[in-house]
């Protein structure tokens, strides 16, 4: 009684051989500007301390242009061309297409120096100086907002603080609720616990900035086989292929370009987010101000991904019960957390809800 | 050499790999016992080694890439490596009682993961032994950067004169009297300081060996436990008449098999407590000895990362400070202009 053939196992073995020479052929031939990110084309129009704005260039002619341009915050864990990865796996891309005017915030990477800026920084100063600087230079009262994962907390707290400047509001894989236990990142960080299991104040005091190299350890350890194993297994199967190599790489870059987090803003984002689940219980303070989502009464759209282990669903569906507005919106997709942005079948479905959402709402 | 001569030379390494790894899979396949894996992680090494200088002038992601194919690869040869030897001292009680005899296979998988962890805490038994031997790391800790010091400032002092020389000198003289001497000196006055330091950041690293057990302990059984599920699976599979139809397919049922169990796990209140308590302790330790290192630092007349910290938090401040007074001064300037106009949303887009 045996699990395996062992002629079939050996042919296999040769061939995984073959292939990985092959492959390694083909990766030794690719360079670094093979794998560039972001295809649309630019420019940077605001820069505030390590933070840059951007404004992609429209790509239909100006009278189709929306006039009510979007601003796309990011999160901060992960660098933002996430968004616009590649030409044919672009969430920006496709918005362009449609006519919607996009505004994205790059985070940059914050130094050592930078380990004492705060929530309140990030919300107030960086958000807000984004969305002032679009108000002023396209002399409007409001803009739309799109806020993805912890941008979407970012964005959620801007737009409770700030309502009459943001129009409408689009949040994309974002937590609500952080005390739903069927996410490991939340269990993790003590949602629930009597004792939290990490102290988040000892780690800043360690480390200054949390290296994007800890964080991202901690993401892969999420699902270590899956994302240690199988993946590089799975690469065989297309290595030969340069193109999807090249895809491979670029996504594989993507992962591994973690900003450090700032020291002071990720200890509050833990303690008042993980730890004290204060977003939803009107308790997050910002500066001298508090957040209560009541105040956002402008309509929301609410958009996450059915199979996302880091932000899970039942964290991102509970908003509705938290906003202040009579106009919202849910839509999930068929995807994981990373999925929204590269799956074919969703870029074919979500650029259209949010440009459509957004025009029928002017 | 050229591209094709590293392409040429790794192929001829990897067919040697390749014929290693048949052979140790025919033994297994035949359940003969094993044979030894010197060779097989040989030609890996000696493949890896290549392709790494084959794709030097590759973007880093590139190199990364290749490298954890290899690991994988090896990591897949010992992981089927250890599935054939368990499934060989299943096969003889198949007819019997085989849940006991992988019970007791796990027992063994366990005990050989605990080993290294084991071995080091019984030694941490002995704290009069670690506390010489930290005492010790600490007192080497200053020689390099000190000899360093000594070796470039005479190379300055040939165009800056001597006064760097004597500088030399007195931070050397400083160092031996003080710091160097310390640790070796009686906990009283001057020294009580230095002392107590040390031993609060020996304290806290003793604390990272034990949490660092607690944790090895939790994930060890959790390895098992994905493993010994995993052999449930294919005896399962075996007695259905089934069979795993490739490597790939063998890795896949573990991949997935594995996920689950230590999804379980990394859920339970064991796990997070172990987790949390390692991270907690490594980051007092990295605090503790960042005391000791600054005593060193200030002793030679160096910034020290507190003062660094502070430096930028005051920095931080200020630049904030500006910033809210430069938005004061636009909302002033702008109040005696004339209001610019604000085109309401709604009615820009019907414009």
């Amino acid at each position: 009684m045996l699990p395996f053939r062992f002629d079939e196992v050996t042919e296999e073995l040769l061939e995984m051989n073959r292939k990985m020479v092959e492959g390694l052929k083909v990766l030794s031939g690719i360079r670094s500007e093979d794998i560039q990110f972001g295809t649309s084309e630019k420019e940077a129009v605001y820069q505030q301390d390590h933070i840059t704005l951007y404004r992609y260039k429209p790509l239909v002619p100006e009278k189709d242009v929306f006039p009510i341009p979007l601003l796309i915050s990011y999160a901060l864990v992960n660098r933002p061309y996430m968004v616009d990865l590649q030409e044919d796996r672009s969430l920006v891309r496709n918005l362009l297409e449609m006519g919607i005017d996009i505004y994205l915030i790059d985070w940059g990477y914050p130094a050592r120096n930078d380990q004492w800026i705060s929530l309140e920084d990030y919300v107030q100063g960086y958000v807000g100086g984004c969305v002032d600087y679009i108000r002023e230079a396209r002399d409007l009262e409001s803009i739309n907002l799109l806020g993805i994962c912890q941008g979407g907390v970012f964005s959620m707290c801007y737009t409770a603080l700030n309502p009459e400047k943001i129009k409408n509001l689009i949040v994309m894989v974002a937590p609500v609720d952080f005390h739903v236990r069927d996410g490991l990142l939340n269990v993790w960080m003590g949602c629930g616990a009597s004792t939290p299991p990490v102290n988040p104040e000892w780690m800043v005091d360690a480390l200054g900035n949390i290296p994007g190299d800890l964080m991202n350890f901690g993401f892969l350890m999420l699902k270590p086989f899956e994302l240690g194993l199988q993946k590089y297994l799975g690469l065989l199967d297309i290595i030969e292929d340069t193109q999807r190599s090249v895809n491979f790489l670029r996504m594989e870059k993507w992962i591994f370009d973690s900003p450090d987090q700032a020291g002071a803003a990720w200890s509050q984002f833990v303690q008042d987010f993980y730890m004290g689940n204060k977003l939803i219980n009107g308790e997050v303070i910002l500066g001298d101000q508090r957040v209560d989502l009541k105040n956002i009464t402008m309509p929301v759209l609410n958009l996450y991904a059915e199979n996302d282990h880091l932000v899970p669903p039942s964290s991102s569906v509970v908003l509705k019960d938290y906003v202040g507005t009579n106009d919202y919106a849910v839509r999930s997709f068929p995807a994981g957390h990373i999925g929204m942005y590269v799956s074919g079948r969703i870029q074919k479905e979500l650029p259209p809800t949010i440009a459509d959402w957004l025009k029928a709402r002017p | 050499m050229s591209q094709s001569d590293w392409y040429t030379q790794t192929q001829s390494i990897m067919q040697k790999w390749a014929e290693t790894q048949q052979q140790m899979m025919s033994d297994w396949m035949q359940l003969a016992g094993s044979a030894s894996s010197t060779m097989m992680n040989m030609w890996q090494e000696m493949a890896q080694q290549g392709v790494r200088q084959w794709t030097a002038d590759s973007d880093s992601t590139v190199q990364q890439v290749a490298d954890k194919m290899f690991s994988n690869q090896a990591a897949m040869m010992r992981f089927v490596e250890l599935t054939m030897k368990t499934w060989q001292s299943l096969v003889p009680s198949f007819e019997g009682d085989w849940q006991s005899t992988l019970t007791q296979q796990m027992e063994t998988i366990r005990t050989e993961l605990l080993h290294a962890a084991d071995e080091s805490m019984a030694a941490l038994k002995n704290v009069n032994h670690w506390w010489q031997t930290y005492v010790e790391q600490w007192q080497s800790f200053g020689t390099p950067w000190l000899q360093a010091f000594q070796q470039g400032l005479p190379h300055m002092a040939k165009a800056d004169g001597s006064s760097l020389v004597e500088m030399t000198s007195l931070y050397w003289d400083a160092y031996q009297e003080t710091f160097g001497k310390l640790l070796q000196a009686p906990g009283i006055g001057y020294t009580r300081e230095v002392d107590e330091k040390l031993r609060r950041s020996f304290a806290a690293w003793l604390d990272v060996q034990q949490a660092n057990y607690e944790y090895q302990v939790v994930l060890a059984d959790t390895w098992v436990k994905a493993f010994e599920q995993l052999m449930v699976e294919l005896v399962e599979y075996a007695e259905k008449g089934e069979t795993i139809q490739s490597v790939r397919d063998l890795l896949e049922r573990w991949s997935a098999t594995a996920d689950h169990v230590f999804k379980a796990a990394f859920i339970s209140d064991a796990y997070i407590y172990a987790q949390g308590k390692l991270i907690n302790a490594t980051m007092l330790h990295r605090s503790r000895q960042r005391e000791v290192n600054e005593m060193a630092l200030k002793l030679m007349d160096l910034p020290t990362r507190t003062e660094i910290d502070e430096a930028h938090r005051r920095i931080y401040e200020l630049r904030k400070e500006v910033k809210a007074l430069k938005k004061q001064l636009a909302t002033l300037t702008a109040d005696k202009k004339p209001a610019p106009r604000k085109t309401n949303a709604r009615k820009a887009s019907e414009s």
